[in-house]
């Protein structure tokens, strides 16, 4: 049977970058459950060199990126460039991607596609998520944060549970989607329902660019 | 200034008054804000703060189709 080789890269340098590494463990965990192949990059392994090592070697069917990112970039360790939309592009090329990260599918995404990339799913705002500041020292319990990551990865998660990359899209959508209907038709603490315009942000801004029935 | 846009600026704050002081907000390598810190920005209306006006406006315009989503799920 076929096992995907998955590429996830876990800068770790910041508050975001630290919130994303947290929740990026569940995707991680099913990942070694299923039994794919899983190559990680974590804290200072995220940088260009080990990066390309890591495609080349191992050609991996899906990237999850996690970290920051701009209308032409996808950063890693210190936000170091991983991928430049006009430097080295062709890394992505055959390739299932997911990022986690502000921006990059407003340039970076379209111009992948347009050089091979099966699909680029992504941001073409900036992603932004609340955070409980008490809770920066544990952020995998940090339920804030998590309203807004679980719902974001559950792409991989879909992913990963061979689902294409067009069902991986709805599912994220709707887990949005059901979040913010939760906040507004619950009695919601004062804290819950100011997510709801960061929420309903990052679901508009979330695109799925290229092939919808991909597989990993 | 025009007199919407100052409408607009007193709208956010007010908004953001509500936020919990123990929440923060990550907003991509912009960097991470605390309550204070984006009252301050959208004052001032620089970038950050013209982004939470943004995210605020495109919150209100999308009011209904959220307000048909959650009659349609009900």
């Amino acid at each position: 049977m076929h096992k995907p080789t998955i590429l996830v890269t876990i800068p770790s340098h910041d508050d975001t970058t630290r919130y994303l590494s947290a929740w990026s463990k569940p995707v991680i965990e099913l990942a070694q459950k299923k039994k794919d192949q899983i190559v990680i990059l974590k804290g200072k392994q995220v940088n260009l060199k080990e990066f390309k090592n890591a495609t080349e070697k191992n050609q991996p069917s899906f990237i999850f990126f996690n970290g920051h990112g701009n209308e032409t970039t996808v950063t890693g360790q210190d936000n170091q460039p991983l991928v430049d939309a006009d430097k080295n592009i062709d890394v992505l090329k055959n390739k299932i991607i997911y990022a986690l990260s502000c921006q990059s599918a407003k340039k970076l995404g379209p111009k992948s596609i347009k050089h091979g990339t099966k699909t680029y799913i992504g941001y073409n705002e900036d992603f932004i998520f609340m955070y409980d500041s008490n809770k920066k020292k544990g952020p995998e319990k940090d339920e804030t944060a998590g309203c807004f990551l679980k719902a974001s990865n559950q792409i991989a998660i879909s992913l990963l549970e061979e689902k294409t990359t067009g069902q991986a899209y709805a599912d994220s959508q709707n887990a949005f989607q059901k979040k913010i209907r939760d906040l507004l038709t619950s009695e919601s603490k004062k804290e819950q329902s100011s997510m709801i315009r960061y929420l309903t942000w990052d679901m508009k801004h979330q695109v799925c660019l290229g092939g919808q029935d991909e597989k990993i | 200034m025009t007199d919407i846009e100052k409408n607009l600026i007193e709208l956010v704050i007010s908004r953001l008054q509500t936020m919990p002081e123990n929440l923060e907000i990550s907003i991509g390598s912009e960097g991470t804000f605390k309550k204070k810190d984006l009252i301050k920005h959208v004052k001032k209306s620089d970038p950050i703060g013209k982004k939470i006006i943004k995210v605020e406006l495109d919150y209100l315009r999308s009011l209904k189709n959220i307000t048909q989503s959650v009659l349609n799920n009900a």
